[in-house]
């Protein structure tokens, strides 16, 4: 030990090498309101990461697109210093529902027409070969699907007919394939990449020689503006930059959403109303952590009071027991927050290695990082919410009087008397409330505990304060698991690939069905015929329920079928309404379900008359899987089992063919998805495998579970840690009342009242303000997007909170309670 | 020239009928140099006068002048300095800092003063209390006496014109009260500081220059102990005497 002290804070971190075991609790917080945003901050940046890269494949390297602007300002803004790449961007002949219906051919096939820059190939968009260019205005990209389709490849030249003229270019390169399902849009869904169908061409082309073309036909596209900025460009900077610049308005920018999100961009409604979410839910954090070790802090100083008393006397001023105090407090922030950090981080590692071993797809690529942002903000917060918390106790701790340390424990006994006044009152009252009977006796301890608990008024803040912030998170919390699954519904009908005809017409031959379920590894194969707008008269139940109908109003509706398993496949993912009968969708029976939605008129009971045949509404399903946002879009939409829709239409083929496989490994399906692709070769074939093994889902689930179970831990640790303070801040007082004849069962009953008080009222105050703000929470995130599913009371979520509470209660009594059993009774009546 | 002057120093805690007078009019003075023992039951007030003296609590009325200046007059920041430098306080649990050596609890007082320690002093200081074997020991691992002589060499390091001792021989055995007392005694001689020392035992007290007595709120000044006054008025001739503990007239231990 060195022996000079330089100055009195010395004392910081020779005391808390002796008190280690002492404040090991607040310790333990401090740990983990490090490790918890430390590891939060690293997995966001993980995810971002993830999100990026995999947004930077399919979406392209852009950040911003701009509509409505002319050429000059193009090439001022491509002159500009922050921007790194910037092209044009137009297409003829292919609308936003992939319709093509203008008369350009290449080869007798229909074409769609792309005009870009040279920066868009490569720089920008990833999608084309290597080599591919457009230097000279005679060259063209050519999507990949033309090399069988116009048996051509690389070098040849290809004739482009336009109402206008013929114009002949050579073939520079290709646009493409990529695996199924890229090249998406991450932009409200359109895409870039000329997602024409199978049996026609997309054409990119210069964009000079794409607007001569447009002119000599007389035909506009929709030109738009892409812009990929420097990499060490300050993105908000240099788009606010660039709209005062040229006076562009909001709504003529788009932002590569994914991307851009990462740095917390967009005006994307949706994630603009997540932002404001994530900063409540950290402040909660933070606000959490502060309570957590403020009131730890507040129990440790109040034991110690007569040392700062003692402190005061011999001549320490309020400010130096105040620096005292938080310096104390940053003192362990020295460890706490390193070992947090390191914590957090090695966590990251363990959920990386389980995203990129375990569950695969996209998340595959998740990076092992060293979150420098994660680590900052996690010893931010860490010395942060230290150096808050520390503030209430440190005040505390400099009111001590002087005159504590020459007396002894009057503070304590100030307390003490208090307790026991109060408790004595109330122990009055419970007799008064029983007379007559002998069970008071017994609820005095009880009685003194309660009074324990509510006596102190500033610590019951501080308790209950901690307890019910961290139910209000886990309500909170919650609600981003019912999020994660609308948003990512993991269903059992999740296919594994699908194959659909080419014009959406109910073409695929059902041999094809029992040809897929025959091949090796194909678990379950089924397809679905479909036909829109089948006239149909709806009739409807008497309102009044009288049994008289009120008669049949004409309309149209959508038919679907459904296989027997994919009905059973609606029960097990639990999409139908209360009050459905599945069993009764037989084979060839009249039923059908409907799919509900606000102006849906059926209910179940209703009937709906096509043709001759009458079908009754058996049940409905909460919301259509056949829209993004579970709408039917105003149409009414029945599901018939196979038999009766191929009564009903007489149409026996498959629009839409689907198959899942016995294995969720890749290679072992390979061979059977070759077949099938085989099998299928005149549909539209998707391999859907990732889509179904669900990375995202299960990395999102893993965050969002990690964090509900850290909370639930800080919960836990918290409640035990604040009741076995409490104790040891008052246990000269139990180790007085053990001296006068209470027995342990008695003491341990009246810390369990205490720690019952503590719990009653955190769980009323975090349910009475957890509860609103979650359902505020699940209105403004899930009901506004998925407006089929509502907020109701989380029962279960309750109940958890209430056993949980509950165990912690007991957990917490039970070590302080095991201390007093083996407390020496005169010891601590001697230091009174 | 007095050190200390209490002038009619009143304190009543709570109001109305619960009032309790807990000292009533009290005025003394004690001049530089002084070593004044105060006696008195439990309750009588003494360790609320020591409050006043050690500025720890306030008067209901009256004044405390410590070096002709009007302790109560100061604001909190100017009081904490002032008794960091002109009152050391010896407390009859020890209070010492269990995590600090014997050498580091006797000079935090300087390092609260942000001022360096003078090591000749405390040297000095060490040799005087008899405890430069054990300057690295931590108080666990001392006597009761030992760490009462840590908490006086506590007390002294800042050379403080007053030293307030509250039952310093409380929690000691007879031996160690002895040593201690003398220690007392000794200090006040050699840097020449009034000591105010509140004991409950007679033959302690009778080593002070002078007793002070409190009782029900009422001091009584009886003098220097030569006069025995005390003992004949308050126990009957004969039951005083220097039985319990026999000093000389330096204040050592015969």
């Amino acid at each position: 030990m060195d022996h000079t002290m330089k100055s009195y804070l010395s004392l910081i971190p020779i005391s808390a090498r002796v008190r280690r075991k002492q404040s090991r609790l607040i310790f333990v917080c401090i740990i983990l309101a490090v490790f918890l945003v430390t590891t939060i901050f690293s997995l966001a940046e993980v995810f971002a990461r993830t999100q990026s890269a995999g947004s930077l494949e399919r979406a392209g390297n852009w950040h911003m697109r701009l509509s409505g602007i002319d050429e000059s300002t193009a090439e001022q803004i491509a002159g500009s210093p922050e921007v790194a790449a910037s092209s044009w961007y137009d297409v003829l002949n292919l609308d936003d529902d992939l319709n093509m219906d203008k008369e350009y051919y290449i080869g007798g096939m229909q074409t769609a027409l792309c005009g870009i820059e040279e920066a868009f190939i490569g720089n920008i968009m990833p999608y084309f070969s290597e080599g591919a260019h457009l230097n000279g205005g005679n060259e063209v990209i050519l999507t990949e699907n033309a090399r069988e389709l116009l048996g051509v490849d690389l070098g040849d030249s290809v004739t482009l007919d336009t109402p206008a003229g013929d114009h002949v270019f050579i073939i520079s390169g290709f646009r493409i394939n990529g695996d199924h399902g890229q090249y998406e849009g991450s932009n409200g869904g359109d895409s870039s990449a000329l997602l024409v169908g199978k049996d026609r061409v997309g054409a990119f082309l210069n964009i000079r020689v794409f607007r001569e073309i447009c002119q000599e036909n007389n035909d506009t596209g929709d030109p738009q503006y892409y812009i990929q900025f420097g990499e060490k460009v300050r993105l908000r900077k240099a788009i606010a930059g660039l709209q005062e610049a040229y006076g562009i308005p909001d709504e003529n920018i788009s932002y590569n959403t994914i991307l851009m999100a990462t740095y917390g961009i967009s005006n994307n409604a949706y994630i603009q109303s997540v932002f404001p979410l994530a900063v409540v839910l950290f402040l909660m954090i933070l606000a959490a952590g502060v309570l957590m070790i403020s009131s730890s802090m507040n129990s440790n100083v109040s034991q110690r009071m007569q040392f700062f008393g003692m402190l005061r006397c011999i001549g320490a001023s309020r400010s130096q027991i105040i620096r005292f105090v938080r310096l104390e407090a940053l003192n362990w922030c020295k460890t706490a927050v390193p070992v947090g950090c390191a914590l957090g981080v090695v966590t990251v590692w363990i959920v990386t290695w389980c995203q990129r071993n375990l569950v695969g797809g996209e998340s595959s690529n998740a990076p092992y990082i060293i979150s420098v942002i994660g680590i900052l903000c996690g010893a931010a917060v860490g010395v942060i919410t230290v150096f808050l918390a520390a503030q209430a106790p440190a005040k505390r701790a400099a009111k001590a009087s002087p005159v504590s340390a020459v007396s002894g424990n009057v503070d304590v006994c100030a307390k003490g008397r208090y307790g026991v006044r109060g408790a004595g009152r109330s122990a009055k009252g419970v007799q008064g409330s029983h007379k007559g009977t002998s069970s008071h006796v017994g609820r005095v301890e009880t009685a003194l505990g309660f009074h324990h608990a509510v006596g102190a008024k500033k610590n019951l803040l501080l308790m209950t304060g901690s307890f019910a912030i961290s139910i209000i998170l886990f309500l909170c919390f919650s609600v981003l698991i019912t999020l994660v699954d609308c948003m990512l519904p993991q269903k059992a009908s999740a296919p594994d690939l699908d194959i659909t005809s080419v014009d959406l017409t109910n073409s695929i031959d059902p041999s094809l069905v029992e040809s897929i379920e025959a091949l090796d590894g194909v678990a379950h194969a089924f397809g679905r015929s479909m036909s829109n707008d089948v006239p149909a008269g709806l009739i409807f139940r008497d309102p009044a329920g009288s049994g008289v109908e009120a008669g049949e109003v004409a309309g149209t509706v959508d038919l679907i079928s459904y296989s027997q398993y994919q009905l059973e496949l609606l029960v097990k993912d639990t999409d139908l309404r209360k009050g459905s009968d599945i069993r009764r969708m037989t084979e060839g029976s009249s039923c059908a379900l409907a799919i509900w939605d606000r102006d849906m008129p059926l209910g179940i009971g209703d009937r709906v008359r096509i043709g001759e045949e009458e079908l009754e509404i058996v049940g409905l399903l909460k919301y259509s899987p056949y829209s993004n946002d579970g709408s039917t879009d105003g149409k009414t939409i029945l599901i018939l089992p196979e038999e009766t829709y191929r009564r009903l239409t007489g149409e026996t083929g498959y629009v839409i063919v689907e198959a899942q496989f016995e294995s969720r490994v890749l290679e072992d399906s390979n061979d059977a998805v070759n077949e099938i692709a085989r099998l299928s070769r005149e549909y539209d074939f998707r391999d859907r495998r990732e889509e179904a093994i669900g990375s995202m889902y299960l990395m999102l689930m893993v965050f969002v579970y990690g964090f509900v179970a850290l909370i639930a831990l800080i919960a836990l640790l918290n409640i035990v840690n604040s009741i076995s303070m409490s104790v040891t801040a008052r246990i000269n007082q139990y180790g007085a009342m053990r001296a006068i004849g209470m027995s342990v069962g008695q003491v341990t009953r009246m810390i369990a009242a205490e720690a019952f008080t503590y719990s009653a009222v955190g769980l009323l105050v975090g349910c009475g303000l957890g509860l609103p703000l979650s359902r505020w929470m699940f209105n403004r995130l899930v009901t506004s997007h998925f407006y089929y599913i509502f907020w109701t009371l989380p029962v279960g979520q309750i109940a958890v909170i209430l056993v949980f509470v509950i165990l912690a209660a007991l957990a917490a009594v039970y070590t302080p309670s095991r201390r007093i059993r083996n407390m020496v009774v005169t010891e601590t009546i001697n230091e009174l | 020239m007095n050190l200390l002057e209490v002038k009619s120093v009143s304190k009543v805690y709570g109001s109305g009928e619960t009032a309790v007078h807990a000292l009533k009019n009290v005025s003394f003075s004690v001049p530089k140099g002084e070593f004044v023992a105060v006696v008195g039951e439990s309750g009588s007030g003494k360790s609320t006068l020591l409050n006043m003296i050690g500025a720890l609590d306030t008067p209901t009325t009256g004044k405390v002048f410590i070096d002709s200046r009007d302790i109560f007059g100061m604001a909190e920041k100017k009081l904490t300095v002032f008794r960091r430098r002109n009152i050391g306080f010896i407390f009859q649990n020890f209070n010492l800092i269990p995590e600090l050596t014997v050498e580091q609890n006797m000079v935090f007082p300087v390092l609260l003063d942000y001022q360096k320690p003078n090591q000749k002093y405390l040297e000095e200081l060490l040799e005087v209390l008899k405890l430069r074997e054990r300057r690295h020991h931590l108080p666990g691992q001392l006597s009761g006496g030992q760490q009462q002589r840590v908490a006086i060499g506590r007390a002294l390091i800042t050379r403080p014109a007053l030293i307030l001792a509250d039952e310093p021989t409380g929690n000691l055995d007879t031996q160690n009260s002895s040593e201690v007392i003398a220690l007392l005694k000794e200090a006040s001689r050699k840097y020449e500081q009034t000591i105010v020392m509140i004991t409950h035992s007679r033959g302690i007290a009778q080593t002070a220059d002078r007793i002070l007595e409190v009782s029900d709120g009422v001091l009584t000044d009886f003098g220097r102990y030569d006069t025995r006054e005390y003992d004949i008025r308050n126990h009957g001739a004969g039951e005083g005497g220097l039985s319990v503990i026999d000093l000389d007239a330096a204040g050592r231990e015969a």
